[in-house]
C-alpha cells in the first residue's frame, strides 16, 4: 500500500505537531527512491531552523514519530533525515 | 572486555567528537565514517545475538559462532526485519514467530524487536548513502541520531528478557539464518 506524497506530508506534520520541535520545522520533503536492494523507500528530509541547537534525544523522538506514522500508511520505508534550514 | 559492537559505537562517537573551541560543520568524511561505523556496530551486535541463540553462549563455541556469523548477510537481515515492520507482521512469518506456548499466528512483533528492525533498516539505508552517494546530504545530527537510536535499540533488546521475549528472539534468529524466507519465496 502506498499513499500519495501530500497525504504523507500532512501525516508527518501531524506527528511533528505533537512534538516540542514543531516551531523549528520549516518544511518536510518526501522523495521516493530505491534502496541498494532495489526496494522502494521514501527519503524524508526535515528542514529545521537552528538544527545544531536541538537536543539529540528530541530529534530521535521526532524521527521515530514520523517513521511510525508514515509506516502505518505506506509500505515504503521512511528514511528520515534532518538538515539545517538556515 | 567490551564487545565488538560497543567498540564500534565508541569509535563512531569519537569521529563526531568536537574540541571545546571547535566551530563550524564537521568534515563530511568524519560524518560519513561515523554513520557507516554505527551501522556496522548494529550489524555485528545482531550477528552475535543470532549466533549465541542458535549455537550457544559457551566460550568453547566461539569458533563455531564466528563460522556461522559469516553466513549471515546484509540483505538477508534486511529481508528479515522488513517482515517485522508495520502494525502486523508479514503473514509469511507470523505463525513461525508466534509464541511457542500459543496456537495460531502472532499479530505484531514485540516492540523491542520491531524497533531494532526499524533502526537496522534506517541505519543500513544511511550507511549506503554515507559510503556510496556523496550527492545525498548527511548532517552531523543525522550521524548523532543514528548512534542514539542504535544504542537505544540494543539496550531495549538486551532488557527484554521474559521467557516470551527469549522465545521470540530465538525464532527470529533462525529466521535471520534463513534470510527471512521460510518457503520458496523469491
Amino acid at each position: 500500500m502506498q499513499a500519495d506524497l501530500q497525504t504523507l506530508k500532512r501525516i508527518a506534520f501531524a506527528a511533528a505537531d505533537r512534538s516540542a520541535l514543531r516551531s523549528r520545522i520549516e518544511d518536510i520533503v518526501f522523495d521516493p527512491g530505491k534502496d541498494e536492494w532495489g526496494s522502494d523507500i521514501l527519503r524524508v528530509r526535515v528542514r529545521m531552523k537552528r538544527l545544531d541547537e536541538i537536543d539529540d534525544g528530541e530529534l530521535v523522538d521526532l524521527k521515530r514519530a514520523i517513521r511510525d506514522d508514515v509506516s502505518d500508511l505506506d509500505e515504503r520505508f521512511p528514511a528520515v533525515r534532518f538538515s539545517d534550514a538556515d | 572486555m567490551a564487545s565488538y559492537d560497543l567498540d564500534l559505537l565508541e569509535t563512531a562517537e569519537r569521529l563526531l567528537h568536537r574540541e571545546s573551541r571547535q566551530r563550524g560543520p564537521l568534515p563530511q568524511a568524519r560524518i560519513r565514517r561515523s554513520i557507516s561505523t554505527t551501522y556496522y556496530a548494529l550489524f555485528h551486535f545482531i550477528l552475535d545475538e543470532v549466533c549465541r541463540r542458535v549455537i550457544g553462549t559457551h566460550n568453547s563455541l566461539s569458533r563455531r559462532r564466528r563460522i556461522l556469523a559469516r553466513t549471515l548477510s546484509h540483505r538477508g537481515l534486511r529481508r528479515t526485519f522488513d517482515k517485522l515492520r508495520g502494525r502486523a507482521m508479514d503473514a509469511s512469518v507470523a505463525e513461525f514467530l508466534a509464541p511457542s506456548s500459543a496456537s495460531g499466528a502472532a499479530s505484531a512483533a514485540p516492540d523491542f524487536a520491531r524497533n531494532l528492525g526499524a533502526v537496522f533498516v534506517d541505519a543500513q539505508s544511511s550507511r549506503h548513502d554515507a559510503d556510496y552517494d556523496l550527492n545525498e546530504p548527511l548532517s552531523e545530527k543525522d550521524a548523532r541520531d543514528i548512534v542514539v537510536e542504535v544504542r537505544g535499540a540494543i539496550a531495549d533488546w538486551r532488557a527484554a528478557d521474559r521467557e516470551s521475549d527469549r522465545d521470540f528472539k530465538q525464532a527470529l534468529s533462525v529466521l535471520a539464518l534463513l534470510e527471512g524466507q521460510l518457503r520458496g519465496e523469491s
